[in-house]
């Protein structure tokens, strides 16, 4: 089921959103948050030892923010945003109907398995490598 | 047999099946899951809420997202993915924590960026779904959970090995951070 049939169905269904959907859409909402962050830390190439310098904290303080979302707040993330990369966090949604569909499914990266092995052959062979990924998304 | 063929099998064969995602959801990695864990979808009413945060936490997995492991056993703390002994098992757990109760996802990386989970477990209390006892610390009721994880995977995936890797790469291809 589609997040916009979830939400939808149960409006339909009862004038409320469940508690299930809510829930499910909260988690994904933290998860995305954890992900934004993450990647700016990543991609700052800054070590957790000066992130918790920058944040005036303790370097295990900052390991154990880092490694998962669970106690995270809205105050969590714009203090990370602010010391990572100088940044203010404006949210940003989306509405849940009329989402295009992705063009890769988890079936077509299985798939690319098997195109993998077959051009890992010609690779061995002399011909020209190509990932995965790289066909998919063309 | 090739990974691949071996997966395709097991999925025709419907021993495991795709994490289900939004179609919407980008999808970098991919995560297979056996019917134990298949079982908890099917999960409603009140006990639903805590299985959809546990969906949205795997879902993070293929999506690509960012994930923290920890390759040292019993280091893990609030690392999402987390190595089991005995690490030549290649026996892993995704551990989602929030909300109580937590839960433990068990399975191993067949290839990098490709996750199989085949059985979860309460880790501190009893839930309602389900008659399993929690892992707590003792040592006895993890090395069967895992030993068990294993003989599924072996039924399932006869011939094929996990990956038995101290390299992130032999797992993931990106978007990771040590603990």
């Amino acid at each position: 089921m589609s997040l916009e049939t979830l939400v939808s169905a149960d409006i339909a269904k009862t004038g409320r959103v469940s508690e299930a959907a809510l829930a499910y859409l909260s988690q994904r909402a933290k998860n995305v948050c954890y992900d934004f962050v993450m990647k700016k830390f990543l991609d700052s190439g800054m070590t957790k030892a000066e992130l918790a310098r920058r944040l005036g904290s303790r370097p295990d303080r900052v390991n154990h923010i880092l490694a998962s979302p669970a106690n995270w707040t809205i105050r969590t993330i714009a203090e990370l945003l602010a010391a990572i990369s100088q940044e203010e966090f404006i949210p940003h949604s989306t509405k849940l109907a009329g989402r295009l569909p992705r063009n890769i499914t988890q079936a077509d990266l299985l798939l690319g398995i098997k195109k993998q092995s077959s051009t890992n052959a010609e690779t061995a062979s002399g011909s020209r490598a190509h990932t995965v990924k790289l066909e998919l998304a063309a | 047999m090739s990974i691949h063929t071996a997966l395709q099998s097991a999925v025709a064969a419907k021993t495991l099946d795709f994490l289900p995602v939004d179609r919407s959801d980008p999808v970098e990695r991919v995560m297979l899951v056996g019917q134990e864990v298949q079982q908890l979808w099917a999960i409603s009413g009140r006990n639903s809420v805590r299985i959809k945060r546990l969906l949205a936490d795997l879902q993070a997995f293929v999506r690509g997202d960012v994930i923290s492991m920890c390759f040292t056993p019993r280091q893990h703390r609030e690392a999402y993915l987390g190595r089991l002994e005995p690490t030549n098992s290649g026996c892993w757990d995704i551990r989602s924590r929030d909300p109580d109760p937590s839960l433990r996802v068990f399975g191993f990386f067949v290839r990098p960026d490709f996750f199989v989970t085949l059985d979860w477990w309460p880790r501190w209390k009893t839930v309602p779904w389900s008659n399993k006892e929690p892992l707590l610390d003792e040592d006895a009721r993890w090395a069967s959970a895992i030993a068990e994880c294993g003989k599924k995977f072996q039924a399932i995936l006869p011939g094929i090995t996990p990956v038995v890797s101290m390299e992130v790469a032999k797992h993931v291809s990106g978007n990771v951070s040590l603990c």
